[in-house]
């Protein structure tokens, strides 16, 4: 039977490809497909110093390394292996897809068989993975490489067969209802774990940080956690980390044993974890099958909150941005306010080492500014409340009596409102916290803070703006390089066509900022030379406007073509 | 005053062909003497036949002595045109054709639907039914042919037909992340209904939704999908109905419901397509019925007429409906 699975996933894996080939007979799938390529082959292998002239050094390099790299990885293994017990479902579910379901669960295959078969096709992504890690990670050459090829798989193997295992033990107890000791032992074990590493690193801390140079305080760390009940914690992290590490081919096969032991103990632990409720197996894949993931449902809060009362009649725009609030609301929840703490970790631990020279107000004040920069930035490329998320709504969107330019003002306006209200609010905060800010040459900025206060105030929703026509344009203009929906493109071609949308959201952005430009420094310019005065506030009122009314042409061109586009010429994404 | 058809009316716009007179000898399907005797005449004789009969006789499609003459046509349309209780045809296909690359789903089919009248719109497999209703519902851009909705044309005024028209889909499309009663609010918007909250109520209690007004599709099974998927499609009373499988996933008691909503509607006046494979449901339920095959227009009448075309294969719409495509083999 685990043959004729093998074979079907070999199938998928052919007919996938089968697929993108055939599709490259379209010239955006072919010069996507040319350009991912032509990425890959010169920033990853021509700019490669461990596959070009630099080769010896990055040998060498590779080699001073590896020692430290290895510690650092198993440390970070370590935390990831607690963090998957601690996080709410973090672990990675057994998911099949639809048809899996439909097919496979009637058929007379054991359940072990099937989580055999979903770890086997798991495979074939994570080597594409390892590949693409090993071109962009600059190991040491191009025929040394396949030893970190093969132990980053191995690690990643390791990995995903862990994830499944942490995540069917759960559902086990989930499923039987069992809670107590059962419940918190491996989170407690996990932890225990954690902190023992923890207490012996800190306990040595005083002798380490006297190390002089980088490389004896990594001996001498190494020497720490090879000893006693921290070398053994470390040894399975240590072990699977060693082999793609190995400099030479003796040392990686040295190493090979002991990660494969780690990967069978990881193998035999998921197949005894799925015995224990086989029967329900079905159900939960059923439940999360890859159509409709848990993690992606929304749901409601309150009596159905919405972001304000929709009256019956009037602007359909508003109806539009109304509808997209509301996906924001839905979708945002606990889980997603847990991806983001790391990222609040780490800038809180910046903010205090920065704080104990410059003092938390300033801190605060730098921090805004750099989320004002990243909100009008980056923001509109992130938030997807808009066409891009709607395009597979398209034959509904286009049954509805709305023209193309409403449909897409509405669509632009909902995470402009959004990512507006966001920039205001940092720019405020950024405005109020930065009295004692130095910055040397651009000290007048923080004197005159008030009027960049409010010249960012009227420059923010106005670059937003143009950035999420682009963004949408590109959505209206070339559907099929979209990914509607939760679901992402895959592959080089897609690869490839991510570049595109990134050059082209930012040429396109600084051809509209041209004219806008152009307009405000002759403004400025003529009140300097009346008044000796420079001024900001006018300026970008000026620039605003002019990418404003730049968004509502481009919109309205826009919106013709989306009248003529045919809901059939938009393929969704694999 | 006398309405005149203008030339974007007659679907002579956006560089399409203008609207040909319908014809089916310009398909190229071997025709059968069903399809001889259910070909419809020419527009202008059309319009002359239906000139010189009551509305009720319109609707039945009684066999009336062609004009002889173009003189005599033209008399006759002008009779029309002059005549305010004339109904137009609310839906009107003039030779869609829709092709999707080398392949043609549709070719060259045209029917129409009165106001009132429930049309249903059969076919095997793969005939090209759904690409006939999204073609009407302004989803797909027709390859060629024109579409009017009120008059309106689907490609040339867009906003004025679909505001007339409401599209069931097969499967019904939801957003995942609005409730039921925001489903609603969001639709009535669309179509600026001013008096949603009762016509949601009522809506709500007619197909049984009551109790799940805060609900996420999530929530709901595939029957009670197409209920608010139903409720939507009728918050702004439309005067075109199209239905794509309406029955597909409802319960017993549902598909009662449903069948006394689409009849309720179409007695209320308005123009209805039922695309179904439930050939029971369209017998029970249609004033006419289309048979489309392979894209091609094979069949067109009410149930006598068509009963009587196919002399030999039967009373029933299945066996007609056998005959006429081919496979009763």
């Amino acid at each position: 039977m685990l043959s004729t699975l093998a074979s079907l996933t070999f199938w998928q894996a052919r007919n996938r490809i089968r697929v993108r080939l055939a599709r490259l007979k379209q010239p955006r799938y072919l010069v996507g497909s040319i350009a991912g390529i032509a990425y890959i082959g010169y920033f990853a292998i021509l700019r490669n110093p461990g596959f070009s002239r630099g080769r010896g050094a990055a040998a060498a390099n590779f080699a001073r390394a590896a020692g430290p790299l290895e510690l650092g990885a198993a440390a970070f293994l370590l935390l990831l292996a607690a963090l998957v017990w601690i996080l709410p479902a973090a672990g990675s579910p057994v998911r099949f897809s639809p048809s899996e379901v439909q097919f496979l669960f009637p058929a007379p295959i054991t359940r072990r068989q099937l989580l055999q078969y979903r770890l086997l096709r798991a495979q074939l992504g994570l080597l594409f993975g390892s590949a693409m890690a090993t071109l962009f990670m600059r190991p040491t050459s191009f025929s040394n490489s396949w030893k970190f090829l093969t132990g980053l798989w191995l690690i990643l193997m390791t990995c995903r067969i862990y994830f499944t295992g942490v995540s069917l033990y759960r559902e086990g107890l989930r499923q039987r209802g069992i809670a107590g000791i059962s419940k918190w032992a491996p989170v407690a074990i996990v932890c225990g774990a954690v902190a023992i590493v923890t207490a012996t690193i800190y306990g040595n801390w005083s002798w380490l940080s006297t190390a002089g140079a980088p490389q004896a305080f990594f001996d001498g760390l190494d020497r720490v956690v090879s000893s006693g009940p921290v070398a053994w914690i470390l040894w399975p992290f240590r072990a699977l980390t060693r082999v793609p590490l190995a400099v030479t081919t003796t040392a990686y096969l040295a190493a090979l044993p002991g990660a494969l032991v780690v990967l069978l103990i990881n193998y035999v632990w998921v197949l005894r974890a799925d015995t224990a409720f086989e029967e329900n197996a079905a159900l939960i894949a059923e439940k999360r099958s890859e159509d409709t993931p848990a993690r992606t449902q929304p749901r409601v809060r309150g009596a159905a909150a919405t972001p304000f009362a929709l009256a019956p009649t009037g602007r359909l725009e508003t109806a539009i941005v109304w509808k997209n609030l509301i996906m924001l609301g839905r979708y945002a929840s606990l889980r997603v306010l847990i991806r983001l703490v790391p990222m609040v970790i780490s800038l809180g631990l910046m903010a205090s080492f920065a704080s104990r020279r410059s003092g938390f107000a300033t801190v605060a004040a730098v921090f805004c500014l750099v989320l004002v920069a990243i909100t009008v930035l980056v923001g509109p490329m992130i938030s997807r409340n808009d066409l891009r998320r709607d395009l597979g709504n398209l034959a509904m969107l286009k049954a509805w009596p709305m023209s193309g330019a409403t449909l897409l003002r509405g669509e632009i306006l909902a995470p402009a409102v959004m990512l507006t209200s966001i920039a205001w609010l940092l720019i405020l905060g950024a405005a109020a916290l930065a009295g004692n800010l130095r910055v040397g040459v651009l000290q007048p900025l923080v004197q005159d803070r008030l009027s960049y206060m409010i010249a960012a105030l009227l420059l923010a929703p106005g670059i937003i703006l143009a950035e999420l026509t682009v963004l949408n344009g590109l959505a209206v203009l070339f559907p099929a390089w979209i990914s509607t929906g939760a679901s992402r493109s895959r592959g080089v071609d897609a690869l490839g066509q991510r570049l595109f949308t990134t050059a082209g959201v930012l040429v396109t952005l600084v051809f509209a900022l041209v004219p806008a430009s152009m307009m405000a420094s002759v403004v400025a310019g003529g009140i300097y030379y009346v008044s000796g005065v420079l001024i900001v506030v006018i300026p970008s009122a000026i620039i605003t406007s002019v990418l404003i009314l730049e968004c509502f042409i481009v919109v309205e061109m826009l919106g013709r073509v989306l009248d003529r586009t045919d809901v059939s010429a938009v393929s969704p994404p694999e | 005053m006398p309405r005149i058809l203008s030339k974007r009316e007659n679907g002579g716009v956006n560089g399409q062909r203008p609207a040909a007179p319908h014809n089916a000898d310009a398909s190229t399907k071997t025709i059968t003497p069903l399809m001889k005797n259910s070909l419809r005449p020419k527009r202008s004789d059309r319009l002359a036949k239906i000139g010189t009969a009551t509305v009720d006789d319109r609707r039945r499609r009684p066999d009336v002595t062609y004009c002889g003459s173009l003189s005599a046509c033209m008399s006759g349309t002008l009779q029309i045109l002059a005549d305010p209780s004339y109904p137009l045809p609310m839906i009107d296909v003039a030779r869609l054709t829709k092709t999707y690359g080398d392949f043609t789903a549709v070719k060259d089919f045209s029917f129409h639907v009165a106001a009132g009248e429930i049309v249903g719109l059969i076919g095997p497999n793969g005939a090209g039914k759904t690409s006939t209703l999204r073609s009407i519902a302004g989803i797909h851009a027709p390859t060629a042919g024109a579409i009017t909705i009120g008059g309106q044309n689907i490609v040339a005024n867009p906003v004025e037909a679909k505001q007339q028209l409401a599209f069931i889909a097969d499967e019904p499309q939801l957003f995942e992340y609005l409730t039921v009663t925001e489903h609603l609010r969001l639709v009535s918007r669309i179509y600026q209904v001013a008096d949603m909250e009762p016509r949601a109520r009522t809506l709500l209690t007619e197909l049984e939704l009551t109790g799940k007004e805060n609900a996420l599709p999530g929530e709901l099974s595939r029957g009670m999908k197409q209920k608010v998927a139903i409720a939507c499609a009728l918050i702004h009373d439309p005067k075109a109905l199209l239905f794509d499988e309406p029955l597909t996933g409802l319960d017993p008691l549902g598909i009662r419901k449903m069948k006394q909503t689409i009849v309720a509607r179409g007695r209320s006046g308005a123009a209805i397509v039922v695309s179904s494979h439930l050939l029971h449901l369209v017998e029970e339920i249609c004033t006419r019925i289309v048979i489309i095959d392979r894209g091609v227009k094979v069949g067109d009448g009410t149930m006598a007429e068509l009963s009587a075309q196919a002399a030999g294969a039967g009373s029933s719409l299945e066996q007609i409906f056998l005959a006429v495509t081919g496979r009763e083999s």
